[in-house]
């Protein structure tokens, strides 16, 4: 087995490690961590009658997750974050497989048209598709041309909108971290598998994709996540029945000033973005392990082979 | 079956260059057969067109009297083992060697069987847990055989196949692939640049270069009747001595002048005109070099020179001397018989070797000597 061996001690290495990320751990403690600590405070306090937050200590804000309501709002975020996930992965894949088997010349410039649109404000962007979809926008005519739509209809304020414009803003979320994953992919891994009598697409599915396992792991998560806490899309393209956790949370901080409740709502969230990327590193830290220890010596190959799913 | 796998005047072009040059060959069923050159000969891309991962330009590729040339790769009954052995990182030993019973639907039972019986084949039964990532060099390619030789393949396509091994291993798997193929009796192409595992695996060798088959025969005819000064030095050390054919006889034998040594009689055989301008081949082990003078006689070239370098290599040295304009190397073995040559660097010597040990080749088509 070969093993690289680095002449200087890990320990030495490790030291300098942690001087070198202190300053991103000083910057992501000062304005990720304490923040949201401080919102965790919050969400325990009492609200107050001018709409700030009172002085007394309570568990009564975080009764706001058992509203009905509120429950039908968790069910809808977590199904059009589902939905998001994978329309971006279904489409972020093929293009992640495309462009790293583009020349080095090609890559570049895909991977800056993939990162152009952050050049624009985020807000701008979303009012840009609330004009295409408008009544007289452009989709929205070219939709009743080929009779899609009838005469007066829109495109927006309806849960596919929302999910439309979703895929849009995230899509590059989950490019990123596939491309990186499918840049070091060995493609003759392909050959091999077409060698061994799969069809193309055998070969996509079984050895492309669980080669950028990893890639697809952080792309889910990223799109998930940031899909989850999203309120301005439901809020500018969704209608009533496209409202997510985030607009009630908005809704709460902004209109209703009961900040302790929007701070529950707010923590439970980020608790729940926690607790999935927590899953998510274990997964990988285990396919890591499985991939890199020594596994039992034992004769029969029955047990090492995978169940019928592959 | 004489003609099993057949490339049919089979080009392929990258541009306006020709990776692979209106190449006819035949394998036999059963052979281990080489394809040897230099890198950028266009032995690599012969071997992806029969695997079909390439089209050819023109041209056809049979196997079995059957035109394979536009099937996919998954379609053809032939499989490759990878020179970076392309093992699935996240799939187990056993699992890699069962991918292709698995794509191709066999039933649970059955894979279980034959990926038992691969790993046996292969001696990787204590490993079939084990991911590619913790396997030597040695393993990693025993698994390539192995989940190559599981879909019982017409034809296994081997590219480099020792290339990444280090010289020991190298060694050890030469027996071992010998050994695989006695066991398997599949048909056995490989593609290589290095001349003595061609030479020490191969039934039969094609040795290319510039997308052009040079030579194609056992290991001991292109060893010793290289048609062409390319094979000649490519295949071993040898010496080339410029020279002309001043006469030709009736036998096809023709009488050689060079510079340096004297004139002499070829064996019967050499197609060149009178007069056409040729090199002579000499192999070093064929040169004897003596410090006293050697006994002359008819079909012996004999001619004096002074010792310029030695090479001593343990088992045998190397000389080289000096003859006029000419330089010529001599291996000779420390056996018994040479034991007590004591030959030193700047010492008078005698240079002889046997008239029929001199290929006649033509100049023209030398490209490197």
């Amino acid at each position: 087995m070969e093993k690289s061996r680095n002449p200087r001690s890990a320990p030495a290495i490790r030291t300098t490690e942690w001087w070198l990320t202190l300053p991103s751990f000083g910057w992501l403690l000062v304005f990720f961590v304490i923040p949201a600590l401080i919102i965790l405070v919050i969400s325990f306090r009492t609200p107050d009658v001018t709409g700030g937050i009172g002085s007394g200590w309570t568990w009564g804000n975080w009764s706001a997750w058992l509203h009905a309501d509120v429950r039908v709002l968790t069910l809808r975020t977590l199904w059009v974050s589902a939905e998001t996930t994978a329309v971006c992965l279904a489409l972020a894949i093929p293009v992640a497989w495309f462009m790293a088997r583009c020349s080095v010349a090609w890559r570049g410039t895909l991977l800056l048209l993939v990162i152009l649109p952050f050049w624009t404000n985020f807000l701008i962007r979303v009012f840009a598709w609330k004009v295409l979809l408008n009544q007289d926008g452009l989709a929205a005519r070219l939709a009743r041309a080929l009779h899609i739509i009838g005469d007066g209809d829109t495109l927006l304020y309806h849960p596919g909108a929302v999910l439309l414009v979703l895929v849009y803003t995230h899509l590059p979320f989950a490019i990123l971290p596939l491309y990186a994953a499918a840049e070091k992919f060995d493609f003759s891994l392909l050959d091999a598998a077409r060698d061994l009598g799969a069809s193309a697409p055998r070969a996509f599915f079984s050895v492309f994709v669980p080669g950028i396992g990893a890639g697809v792991g952080a792309a889910a998560l990223m799109v998930f996540v940031a899909t989850l806490g999203n309120y301005l899309i439901p809020e500018i393209v969704g209608g009533h029945e496209s409202d997510m956790l985030g607009n009630r949370i908005a809704q709460r901080a902004l209109s209703d000033r009961n900040l302790p409740e929007a701070a529950a709502l707010a923590s439970g969230l980020a608790l729940a973005a926690v607790v999935l990327a927590a899953a998510l590193w274990k997964w990988q830290r285990r396919q890591v392990r499985t991939h890199a220890t020594n596994g039992p010596a034992e004769a029969n190959p029955a047990r090492h082979l995978q169940s019928e799913n592959s | 079956m004489d003609r099993f796998l057949e490339f049919d005047d089979v080009t392929r072009s990258f541009g306006t260059v020709h990776a692979v040059d209106h190449v006819s060959l035949t394998v036999r069923q059963g052979e281990v057969f080489g394809l040897l050159g230099p890198s950028g000969c266009g032995k690599t891309t012969l071997l992806r067109l029969a695997a079909g991962f390439d089209q050819p330009t023109s041209g056809r590729i049979l196997l079995n009297g059957r035109d394979i040339t536009a099937l996919p790769p998954n379609k053809r009954p032939v499989n490759t083992v990878f020179q970076n052995y392309a093992l699935f990182p996240h799939l187990s030993v056993a699992d890699n060697i069962a991918f292709g019973l698995r794509v191709a639907g066999h039933r649970k039972a059955d894979i279980v069987r034959e990926v038992g019986r691969m790993l046996a084949l292969v001696r990787l039964e204590p490993h079939a847990a084990k991911m590619p990532a913790q396997l030597s060099g040695g393993q990693k390619q025993r698994v390539a055989i192995a989940r190559a030789l599981i879909n019982k393949p017409e034809v296994l396509l081997l590219d480099e196949p020792l290339a990444a091994l280090d010289l020991k291993l190298r060694q050890h798997m030469l027996v071992e692939l010998s050994k695989i193929h006695a066991e398997v009796g599949t048909t056995f192409v490989f593609v290589t640049h290095d001349q003595g595992e061609a030479m020490s695996l191969s039934n039969r060798i094609a040795v290319m270069n510039h997308g052009r088959v040079e030579q194609l025969g056992t290991p001991h005819e292109i060893y010793t009747a290289p048609r062409t000064s390319f094979v000649a030095s490519f295949i071993g050390d040898t010496n080339f001595i410029p020279g002309t054919l001043s006469a030709k006889r009736q036998d096809g034998s023709a009488t050689v002048t060079t510079a340096s040594f004297p004139a002499f009689v070829t064996a019967p055989g050499t197609a060149l005109p009178r007069g056409a301008d040729v090199l002579i081949s000499v192999r070093p082990e064929m040169i004897r070099v003596t410090v006293a003078a050697p006994e002359d006689g008819a079909g012996l070239v004999t001619a004096r020179g002074v010792v310029e370098d030695i090479i001593y290599l343990g088992s045998a040295s190397r000389y080289s001397v000096r003859i006029g304009a000419e330089k010529v190397w001599a291996a000779c073995l420390h056996d018994r018989a040479h034991s007590g040559d004591t030959l030193r660097a700047g010492q008078q010597a005698w240079v002889q070797f046997s008239s029929d040990a001199a290929l006649v080749l033509d100049r023209a088509d030398a490209k490197t000597p």
